[in-house]
C-alpha cells in the first residue's frame, strides 16, 4: 500500500475506497496514455524502460483491479479498471512473433507436423479420388456414352470420345504459343475449375464432411473419364505426361484440400471426450496449415501449368518432371526442414 | 459515437434490455478472469460487409487509376487481364487477413465500430489463428454466397448445397454461447467490443462529511449493492438542458430522496435545494457502510438481504 500523509485533512475525510482509487489513480493514467500509444503506433518504438513501466503498471493495474473488485462498491471505477486491464491485457500479450519466425516454424516444423497428423484423412480423401477415377474409367472404356454423364461440355473442350486421335493429341502437344499467353494460362488458372474443387472441398467440411468425399469421388471420375477417352485412341501415356508436368502438385493440393474438409468433419461428428468446440479448436490448427499448403501447392502447379507444359513437350520428360517435383513435396512433408516431430503440439 | 451508424446502433441496443448484451469471461494467463461484451452477430455481419466493400473500392480505384494513368496504353488487353485477376485474388484473399495480423485483431472497421478479435486461449491473437479464422470466413460465407449469385439461372447441385453450408453458418452463430462462427471455433477466437477505459469521478469524493446530512448504522442497513448502484447512475446523470425536462428531472430526484427517507426513516425534511446533496451525502454513507460490512464477508447484494449489522443486534 501507498502511504497516505495523515496530515491532509481532505483525504482521511475520503471513504477508504475513494483512497484506494485517490492513491493508484496517477499510475492508471499512465497506464492508459502507454496503452494508447501502443495501439497506436505499436511496441516497437517503446525504450527498454517504458516497457518495463509498461508491465509493470499492467500488474499493478491487474492488483488493483482484483482488489477493487472485494473492497470497492464504485462501479465507475470497477468498469474503468476492468476496461483497462483489458486493454493492458491485449497489448502486454501482443502478437511480436516476426513473420520470418512465423514463415520458418511453417516451412520448418508446424506445416510438414499437420500433414503427417492428418496422414489417414490424406489417405482417405485420395482413395475417395482413386475410386471415382476407377469406376468412371472403367464405365466410360465399357461404354464411351458415359463420358457425357461425367464431364461437362465446357470442360471437355473438342476432347471428347468422337475426337479423332489426331485432335486429341493437339490438346496435349503445342507449340508457337507466346509467353503471354503461358501468363494468361497462369492467371486464369487461379480462377480454373480445379482451384474452385480444392476450396469446395475444404468448404463442404462445414456439412460434416460427407460432401467433401463425393466431391473427391466426382472430381476422380471426370479425370477417369478423360484417362478413357484418350486410352481408347492409344494416347493413355501422352496424356499421362500431360498432366503429370502439373497434376501430380494439383492434385495432391485437392486431396490434401479435401483432407481438410475431412479434418473438419471429423471434430463435428465424432469430438470424442471433450466438447465439440474443444474438438473443432484442435482440428483447425491442422485445417489451417492444410489450406495454407494447398494453396502453395496450386500456386505452383499454376506455374507449372502455365510455363512448364508449354515448354516441355516431350513425355518422358514432362513425366520425369512432375513426379521429382512431386517427390520433393513428399520430401518436404516427411522431413520439414531437418527437424523431427513437431514437439510443440499434442 | 463517431458515425451515425454507430448511434443507431447503440439506440437500438438501448430498445433491449441490459441482460441481453452477452458478457463472456476470459482466463488470462496470469490467473485474471476479465469481463468482456460480445459484439452482436448482426454488428459482425455489417462490419464485414463493409470491409469487404472498402477491398473493392481500393480496387475500382486501382482500375480507374489504371485507365487514367495511360499505363493500359503500354500492355495489350491480355496482359492488362492478368493483372486484374491477380490484383483481386490477392486483394479479396489477404486484405483483411493483413490488417487483423498487423493492427491486433482489428481491421479499418472494426476499429470504426469499436470491435475486436480476441484469443480464447488467454494470450494474444497469432498469426495462425488470423490466417484460419479469415480462410474459413471465406468459406463458411463468401464462397457460398458467390456460388448463390452464380445460381440465378440455373439452380442445381451446388446451389443446394452452398444454401446448406449458409444455414450452417448462421446456426452455428446463434446457437453459439460466445457467437462464434465456425472459423471462430476452429482458430480459438471471438469477436468482443473493445473496452475503452473511461474513468469518471467518484461521487462518493466531494459529498462525504456532509455534516448537514449524517445517517445511523441502523439507517444504512436498508439497501445492497445494486440499489447502491442504481443510486451512483442517478447520480451521474448529467442536469438536463431543457428547462421542462430540467423539472421533471428534480422531480424525479426529489421522489427517489423521498423514498429513501421514508425507508431508512430519516426525521429531517428535504426541501428543493437538497435533494441532490442530500442524495450524494447517503450514497457516500451507504457506500463506506457497504463496503465496511464487505470487507466482513457480508456481501449483501440487494435490498432483501437478510443480515443486520451486529451493532444493531447488540443494542435491541
Amino acid at each position: 500500500m501507498v502511504q497516505t500523509p495523515a496530515s491532509d485533512d481532505m483525504d482521511t475525510l475520503l471513504i477508504r475506497s475513494a483512497r484506494f482509487r485517490k492513491e493508484r489513480e496517477a499510475d492508471w493514467r499512465q497506464l492508459e496514455a502507454l496503452v494508447k500509444r501502443a495501439e497506436r503506433s505499436g511496441l516497437s518504438g517503446f525504450t527498454l524502460e517504458e516497457t518495463q513501466t509498461l508491465s509493470s503498471l499492467y500488474r499493478r493495474g491487474a492488483n488493483a483491479l482484483a482488489m477493487a473488485r472485494t473492497i470497492s462498491l464504485d462501479a465507475g471505477l470497477l468498469t474503468y479498471l476492468e476496461n483497462l486491464t483489458t486493454r493492458a491485457w491485449i497489448v502486454v500479450h501482443s502478437n511480436r512473433e516476426p513473420l520470418r519466425a512465423v514463415l520458418a516454424g511453417f516451412f520448418q516444423r508446424t506445416a510438414p507436423a499437420a500433414i503427417r497428423r492428418c496422414a489417414k484423412h490424406i489417405v482417405l480423401a485420395a482413395v475417395f479420388f482413386a475410386l471415382g477415377a476407377i469406376v468412371a474409367y472403367a464405365l466410360v472404356i465399357s461404354d464411351p456414352n458415359w463420358f457425357y454423364t461425367f464431364v461437362n461440355g465446357g470442360l471437355a473442350g473438342n476432347r471428347n470420345p468422337q475426337a479423332s486421335a489426331e485432335a486429341l493429341r493437339a490438346t496435349l502437344f503445342s507449340d508457337g504459343e507466346t509467353f503471354l499467353d503461358r501468363l494468361s494460362t497462369f492467371a486464369g488458372f487461379l480462377f480454373t475449375h480445379n482451384t474452385r474443387v480444392a476450396f469446395l472441398a475444404l468448404a463442404l467440411g462445414i456439412l460434416i464432411g460427407a460432401p467433401t468425399a463425393l466431391l473427391l469421388f466426382y472430381n476422380g471420375m471426370i479425370l477417369g473419364a478423360f484417362f478413357a477417352i484418350f486410352a481408347a485412341k492409344g494416347l493413355a501415356w501422352d496424356l499421362f505426361g500431360w498432366l503429370s508436368i502439373h497434376g501430380v502438385t494439383e492434385i495432391a493440393a485437392i486431396v490434401i484440400a479435401g483432407a481438410a474438409g475431412l479434418r473438419m468433419g471429423q471434430a463435428m461428428l465424432f469430438p470424442g471426450l471433450d466438447s465439440r468446440a474443444h474438438a473443432l479448436r484442435e482440428a483447425g490448427k491442422d485445417v489451417g496449415r492444410l489450406a495454407m499448403i494447398a494453396m502453395l501447392m496450386l500456386l505452383v502447379a499454376a506455374l507449372l501449368e502455365g510455363f512448364a507444359r508449354q515448354l516441355i513437350q516431350d513425355t518422358t520428360v514432362r513425366l520425369a518432371m512432375g513426379w521429382s517435383i512431386g517427390g520433393l513435396w513428399l520430401l518436404w512433408f516427411l522431413k520439414g526442414v531437418g527437424l523431427g516431430v513437431d514437439k510443440r503440439h499434442g | 459515437m463517431a458515425n451515425p451508424f454507430q448511434r443507431f446502433l447503440a439506440w437500438r441496443n438501448r430498445q433491449k434490455s441490459i441482460g441481453d448484451t452477452k458478457q463472456i469471461d476470459v482466463h488470462t494467463a496470469e490467473g485474471l478472469v476479465l469481463k468482456l461484451t460480445l459484439a452482436a452477430p448482426f454488428q459482425r455481419a455489417v462490419v464485414v460487409v463493409l470491409d469487404q466493400l472498402l477491398v473493392l473500392l481500393v480496387l475500382i480505384l486501382f482500375i480507374i487509376g489504371y485507365f487514367y494513368s495511360g499505363i493500359n496504353t503500354l500492355f495489350n488487353s491480355a496482359l492488362a487481364t492478368i493483372l486484374f485477376y491477380l490484383t483481386t485474388f490477392f486483394l479479396r484473399t489477404f486484405a483483411l487477413m493483413v490488417q487483423e495480423m498487423v493492427w491486433n485483431g482489428r481491421t479499418l472497421c472494426k476499429m470504426w465500430f469499436g470491435m475486436r478479435v480476441i484469443s480464447l486461449d488467454g494470450t494474444g491473437l497469432k498469426s495462425g489463428q488470423v490466417l484460419v479464422r479469415n480462410l474459413v470466413r471465406e468459406m463458411e460465407f463468401f464462397l457460398p454466397v458467390m456460388v448463390l449469385f452464380g445460381g440465378f439461372t440455373n439452380f442445381g447441385f451446388d446451389q443446394y448445397m452452398a444454401v446448406a453450408i449458409l444455414l450452417v453458418t448462421v446456426c452455428t452463430i446463434f446457437f453459439s454461447r460466445r457467437s462464434q462462427r465456425m472459423g471462430d471455433y476452429l482458430a480459438n477466437t471471438v469477436v468482443v467490443m473493445d473496452p475503452k477505459p473511461v474513468l469518471l469521478a467518484d461521487m462518493a469524493a466531494p459529498s462525504h462529511g456532509d455534516l448537514r446530512f449524517t445517517f445511523t448504522k441502523a439507517q444504512l442497513d436498508h439497501y445492497g449493492r445494486h440499489e447502491l448502484h442504481v443510486l451512483e447512475d442517478v447520480l451521474r446523470v448529467k442536469p438536463a438542458k431543457g428547462k421542462k425536462e430540467r423539472q421533471r428531472q428534480e422531480e424525479k430526484q426529489l421522489t427517489i430522496a423521498q423514498t429513501i427517507a421514508r425507508r431508512i426513516g430519516w426525521n429531517g425534511r428535504i426541501v428543493g435545494g437538497q435533494v441532490r446533496p442530500f442524495l450524494a451525502a447517503f450514497y457516500a454513507a451507504q457506500r463506506d457502510h457497504l463496503e465496511r460490512r464487505r470487507m466482513m464477508g457480508d456481501m449483501r447484494e440487494n435490498k432483501f438481504h437478510t443480515e443486520p449489522s451486529p451493532d444493531e443486534k447488540a443494542s435491541p
